[in-house]
């Protein structure tokens, strides 16, 4: 066979190709579906709604932390963060408003994806009718200032605007719904990892310790969180605890806090790093002088049993931990 | 053809009636026409020398007072409080950063506490306000809440109901409930309870009963349990003549009233909070808001309705209207089930039956368990067997499950209890409520109650996720083992 038949019917293969995309039947349009709770999206997607079920997001009107810290709810001014509306319907970068049904599934796919309007559309990343819950691509949905109507509550955007991810383009999705195993085909981890995933909490900062012209400088570089470290006023809390090792491990010693205050409290400090920056704690202590060991720990929740004698290995967790020698 | 069909009429069926309420809801701007109003009256009723400016130009230096003021000697720092007296109200505010300095000392901060108290200027307020919202001494906080309260001034009533949300110290929160109630405000009352059990100094405890007991007292009730629990329930009546709030109060309460349409939501809450401490006079003005175009205010003036509960009777009508305001609507519906008059269960049977909005559904159901009323069984009845959503059905299972112990739904309730799908912690509280009812009338449910609260964890402690769920498996089985014997007597009684 020549080359030009070859060619020939590589052109009509093309036109062939070309107009059946052009001509093809529309796929049938699939019938609208009313959603009444986020199971309806586990049966199509599987994975995200595994991950999601899963996550703190999943957990916030059920997790017995929340129930308690909130008296169960009795402190109305909580659901509307744990419990909210569509936020499509109340408004991307707007006041989140509380909702009266489906409370249990808290932070769910249907306050993140539905659109409010008849259709029964969802936002997503490509646009389909033909599928039960015809999505939308909607850019926002990728936006951190979708996360704003709860997170900014803190400030937490506010923080990360003020960064070079902020310029970079760098937003909240990238570090806590990254592409599953870096694919973007594979769509993003709806885990939603934060400051419950001890190893992105690792990730955010670096510790270091040095002895000079005397005393003992411990450093708390924040090199990977795209906010302050840790974020969140009232529940987060990071602590550096220090003890000699000689003749043997000692109790830990509280050194510094890195915390908001929360609200009208009073006589505390803020002292939360923000992304890029480091700061520096001087230790001087005469029982410093041998060897030692610096650590960071982080607290989900900022008090302790006794705040006296302070337990971070039981009721913190270990960031990260530096030895210093004499 | 039939596909064209069949959109058009889902497009028809979700807008179709709430769209026609929804313009015949009357939407204006409320708050900011009130707060105009209020402003230029009090601006025109206010003359430019006013609150007493003092002296003027042969004042003495201020520097002369400072000297006693500053003295250990007590006698010379009370003339020194006297010739204040004497000082322009500019000059005396000059006074107002001893009070946080840390350096001066206790007496001399007292001193001009007492200094600016006694000026009664906006701006000499406005000084103690903000040291009792920011010093971190309590003394000075106590001493600026006891002065504040004998001010007389009502618009300071903001700052001190806020204050009572945020104040740890014993001694403070006491002249806070104390303030307030000078002002015919009894939201602290719960403040005076809590320093009563908690406090450790016997002083402040005697002072505390003995101010629950005047207030009791005065308002014709037996003791402080009970003025608590008529002051909740909104039946408490005025030991005088009814509070008047005076045109800056006024002023101060729409100032709130806007707040509700912050975006950060740590003003709203103080706002919510405030607001829904005020007496019975806020409840006019909460009604009006519900008609505000900014939907987060009028949406925020319901849940303020909602939350003072007994006590917002007075916006029965305004909340029944508000059920056709699709945004307000199933806050509305919450509010009159928090409201309690029996009233309203028509109305809301009414919404609950047309309504396709789930999230209006649940909340009418959640409103007509509250009310209880048997002739809203069959609407409970239609919603639980309505299939439209589980927590629907949960809702409506609640209901059911008090006002008519339908075995069915306590059925459901169980289930739900160790259902992943269904809202665990609901379903606890209804089931517990409807044992609680049940042991009133009956020994063995109250045998079944004690079992059941028995697995309540230890105050204070949070249980685990594992330990919540085998507390509720533990609590289904209860349940389920007293259905399977009692109740079949507890029909046949029924029968009877």
């Amino acid at each position: 066979m020549s080359g030009s038949r070859w060619l020939g019917g590589l052109v009509l293969l093309v036109a062939a190709a070309a107009l059946f995309a052009v001509f093809r039947p529309a796929p049938p349009e699939a019938i609208p579906v009313t959603f009444t709770s986020s199971t309806q999206c586990g049966a199509c997607h599987a994975k995200a709604y595994g991950e999601w079920e899963h996550s703190w997001h999943a957990r916030a009107w059920t997790d017995p932390d929340v129930r308690a810290l909130s008296n169960d709810f009795a402190n109305t001014d909580c659901i509307d963060c744990h419990a909210p509306r569509p936020l499509f319907e109340t408004g991307v970068a707007e006041r989140v408003l509380p909702r009266s049904a489906r409370r249990s599934e808290g932070v769910d796919c249907i306050a993140c994806h539905a659109l409010p309007g008849p259709g029964g559309h969802v936002a997503g990343t490509v646009d389909r009718t033909d599928v039960a819950c015809r999505p939308k691509l909607v850019a926002e949905l990728a936006s951190p200032e979708f996360c704003a109507p709860c997170h900014d509550q803190h400030q937490t955007v506010e923080q990360w605007r003020a960064t070079r991810y902020a310029a970079q383009g760098i937003g909240c999705i990238d570090c806590h719904m990254p592409f599953r195993d870096g694919d973007p085909v594979r769509g993003r981890d709806h885990t939603l990892s934060g400051g419950h995933d001890i190893e992105l909490v690792r990730r955010a900062v670096v510790l270091a310790a040095r002895r000079a012209a005397g005393r003992v400088r411990v450093t708390v570089e924040n090199v990977g969180a795209g906010h302050h470290f840790p974020t969140d006023e009232r529940s987060r809390a990071a602590d550096v605890f220090w003890r000699p090792l000689e003749p043997e491990p000692g109790p830990w010693r509280w050194l510094y806090r890195f915390r908001s205050p929360y609200r009208d409290e009073l006589g505390v400090t803020d002292t939360l790093l923000p992304a890029h920056e480091t700061r520096e704690i001087v230790l001087e202590d005469p029982a410093a002088a041998g060897a030692l060991e610096v650590a960071l720990f982080y607290k989900l929740t900022p008090y302790g049993s006794d705040p006296e004698h302070p337990d971070p290995e039981r009721e913190a967790h270990l960031v990260h931990r530096v030895r210093v020698q004499p | 053809m039939k596909l064209a069909l069949l959109v058009l009429a889902t497009c028809l069926a979700a807008c179709g009636s709430d769209e026609r309420v929804r313009s015949a809801y009357e939407l204006r701007a409320v708050v900011a026409p009130a707060i105009e109003a209020l402003t230029e009256q009090i601006d025109g009723a206010t003359s430019p020398s006013e609150p007493g400016d003092g002296p003027g130009a042969d004042e003495a230096p201020l520097e002369e007072i400072l000297g006693p003021l500053r003295s250990g000697n007590p006698d010379l720092r009370a003339l020194a409080v006297e010739d204040a007296r004497k000082l322009s109200a500019s000059t005396v505010l000059r006074l107002a950063p001893i009070l946080s300095d840390a350096s001066e000392s206790a007496e001399c901060r007292s001193a001009v506490v007492e200094i600016l108290a006694e000026r009664g200027t906006p701006e000499a307020f406005e000084a103690l306000c903000a040291v009792l919202e920011t010093a971190s001494e309590s003394w000075l906080r106590a001493r600026c809440a006891y002065r504040l309260g004998r001010a007389g001034h009502d618009a300071l009533l903001p700052r001190l109901l806020l204050r009572l949300k945020y104040e740890k110290d014993h001694e403070t929160a006491f002249w806070l409930a104390d303030a307030c109630s000078r002002f015919d405000h009894l939201a602290g009352l719960g403040a005076l309870f809590v320093v009563w059990s908690e406090s450790e100094d016997e002083g402040l405890r005697v002072r505390v009963a003995q101010r629950t007991n005047e207030l009791a007292s005065a308002h014709h009730v037996a003791g402080g349990n009970e003025l608590l629990a008529r002051w909740k329930a909104g039946t408490l009546e005025a030991p005088g003549p009814a509070f008047e709030p005076s045109r800056r109060l006024r002023l101060e309460a729409w100032r709130r009233i806007r707040d509700l349409g912050a975006w950060d939501l740590r003003t709203v809450d103080d706002a919510r909070f405030v607001l829904t401490r005020f007496e019975a006079w806020i409840v006019p003005l909460l009604a009006e808001t519900l008609h505000e175009a900014e939907v987060h205010v009028r949406i925020h003036a319901a849940q303020c309705l909602e939350r003072m509960g007994p006590r917002a009777g007075g916006a029965l009508d305004a909340l029944v209207d508000g059920l056709n305001e699709p945004r307000v609507a199933p806050v509305a519906a919450s509010a009159l089930g928090s409201l309690g008059n029996p009233s309203a269960a028509v109305a809301i049977e009414q919404r609950l039956d047309a309504s396709g909005d789930l999230e209006l559904r649940v909340a009418c159901t959640s409103a007509l368990t509250a009310l209880a009323q048997r002739t809203s069984l069959p609407a409970l009845r239609r919603a639980f067997d309505a299939g439209q959503a589980f927590d629907l059905r949960q809702a409506a299972a609640d209901g059911l499950a008090r006002i008519d112990h339908d075995r069915g739904a306590i059925g459901f309730l169980v289930a739900c209890l160790t259902d992943a799908s269904a809202d665990a912690s609901a379903a606890e509280s209804a089931l517990g409520a409807w044992l609680a009812e049940r042991a009133e009338h009956e020994a063995l449910a109250a045998s079944v109650l004690e079992r059941w609260r028995a697995l309540e964890p230890a105050p204070g402690s949070i249980p685990s996720a594992e330990e919540l769920e085998r507390r509720r498996a533990a609590r289904a089985a209860i349940v389920q083992e007293f259905l399977r014997g009692p109740r079949q007597r507890t029909g046949d009684e029924r029968a009877q």
